[in-house]
């Protein structure tokens, strides 16, 4: 009896779930990908290993209508065939929520990336709508890349950090030494 | 010359009072000091010390893997690495301090000074303790030269000196307990050395879950490590995570209570592994 009751409730439950989903998806139908055109402040970068350099992409609203919420992403690839790429380590946050953007306006984002290998890489900024307006059949909009081209700096004073890891064993050993040759004269 | 028994633990007010009652631990102490840095022992431990650090610090800042870390998780490194090379260094100090004399045959002639046994215990402690500012000062040139951003530096060495401190206190006592009543040095160090790499081990763990939660606050050597983590890396504020330091505490307290507890029992014969 019980278990008759329970199922009752969850049918019903489940009913007033599709009615809301359906009322949602209605509410905010799909835009068109032509309507959101994104570009990008760089086109082609070269740069040597641990360079870091910000650029901007720009999401223009074509539409007639103000967009909903969007999520604007940026991403990696590799396009030499050998560059392990994973993008976190290119940049920190490639990830920002972008307001609705009312019809004929833009929108616009300032990204950094650091070139942590080298190697030919290609970034790209990709847009989609956040939810609840994201459903299956939602376009993206998508920048065009930018051609990264980095090549390994090899440098003898990284970070500047030589002349500290060099003389502070040296001065060590001085003073240590000293100190011996003191107590064997005195 | 007093002579005793094998394992007679001396009464100290029923032969005789202490000479110098109150300063008998600054003689050994001193006696101590003497040895570990006068000697080659201290300056090579520092030395070898800076060379690693330096070794570290450059490839820290030059190698290609290295430099996709965040420079505040490259100073985290550094503290973190000084911290448990401290601890490590002097746990082996101080579980050799009193095994060590046993064994060399020198603990009869200190316990028949005027010395009580928990003076003995707190001299040689502090002597090993010694190497703890030095080398936290030997790591200061190599956080400042690695530091990006405001307040690394400060929040590194504030925080190193606090946990670190902690640690080192705790496990100083624990090799100080282990080397009460241990009959032989190697034992001792064999001991003392497996609960610090029993107690390191879960830092290098990916701890998630309950278990992995309930580990990162009970086991100091974990909580201390989450903490500057936190507080370096994450940029945490002192007062969101002064939980973690809570284990910190309890450890050094409770080890160093029972070990100067157990100082005062010490014989001359081990209680184990003679």
């Amino acid at each position: 009896m019980i278990r008759g009751g329970l199922a009752v409730v969850a049918m019903v439950a489940s009913v007033a779930l599709v009615h809301g989903a359906s009322g949602q998806a209605v509410a905010s139908a799909p835009i068109a990908a032509s309507e959101l055109t994104v570009v990008v402040s760089e086109s082609k970068v070269s740069a040597i290993t641990g360079d870091s350099f910000t650029f901007t992409s720009e999401i223009k609203n074509a539409g007639t209508e103000a967009t909903p919420a969007l999520i604007a992403n940026l991403d990696f690839v590799a396009i030499d065939g050998g560059t392990y790429v994973d993008p976190e380590d290119w940049s920190a946050e490639r990830t920002q929520a972008v307001g609705p953007i009312a019809a004929g306006a833009t929108a616009t984002q300032t990204w950094t990336v650091k070139t942590v290998l080298e190697g030919d890489v290609a970034a790209y900024v990709v847009v989609l709508p956040a939810p609840p307006a994201l459903a299956a059949e939602s376009a993206l909009a998508v920048s065009p890349a930018i051609q990264m081209h980095v090549e390994e700096h090899r440098a003898l004073n990284p970070g500047g950090v030589l002349p500290t890891v060099l003389a502070v064993p040296v001065v060590l050993l001085v003073a240590f030494g000293g100190m011996r040759v003191v107590r064997r004269f005195v | 010359m007093t002579t005793l028994a094998q394992g007679e633990v001396r009464q100290e007010s029923a032969l005789q009072p202490p000479a110098e009652a109150g300063a008998g631990w600054l003689v050994i102490a001193g006696q101590e000091l003497r040895d570990i840095w006068l000697s080659v022992r201290g300056p090579a431990i520092v030395f070898g010390t800076s060379l690693l650090l330096s070794l570290l610090t450059y490839l820290a800042a030059s190698n290609e893997e290295l430099n996709i870390i965040d420079q505040r998780d490259t100073v985290n490194l550094v503290a973190q690495i000084t911290m448990a090379l401290a601890v490590a260094v002097i746990l082996l100090f101080t579980a050799d301090c009193l095994s060590g004399e046993r064994e060399r045959e020198t603990l009869e002639s200190l316990l028949v000074t005027p010395v009580p046994r928990r003076q003995i215990a707190l001299g040689k402690y502090l002597a090993a303790f010694s190497l703890w500012p030095v080398l936290l000062i030997v790591a200061v040139p190599y956080i400042w030269v690695l530091r990006e951003g405001e307040g690394v530096f400060a929040d590194a060495m504030l925080g190193t000196l606090v946990v670190g401190t902690l640690l080192v206190t705790g496990f100083a006592s624990l090799g100080l307990l282990v080397s009460v009543f241990s009959g032989s040095n190697r034992l001792s160090l064999a001991v003392a050395f497996f609960i610090f790499v029993l107690l390191l081990a879960p830092t290098q763990l990916p701890l998630g879950g309950w278990f992995g939660d309930l580990i990162v606050q009970i086991n100091p050597m974990t909580a201390g490590s989450t903490f500057l983590h936190r507080v370096i890396v994450k940029e945490h504020g002192w007062g969101e995570d002064l939980d973690l330091l809570i284990a910190p505490v309890v450890w050094a307290i409770a080890v160093t209570a029972v070990a100067f507890i157990a100082a005062g029992r010490l014989r001359l014969q081990g209680s184990f592994g003679r």
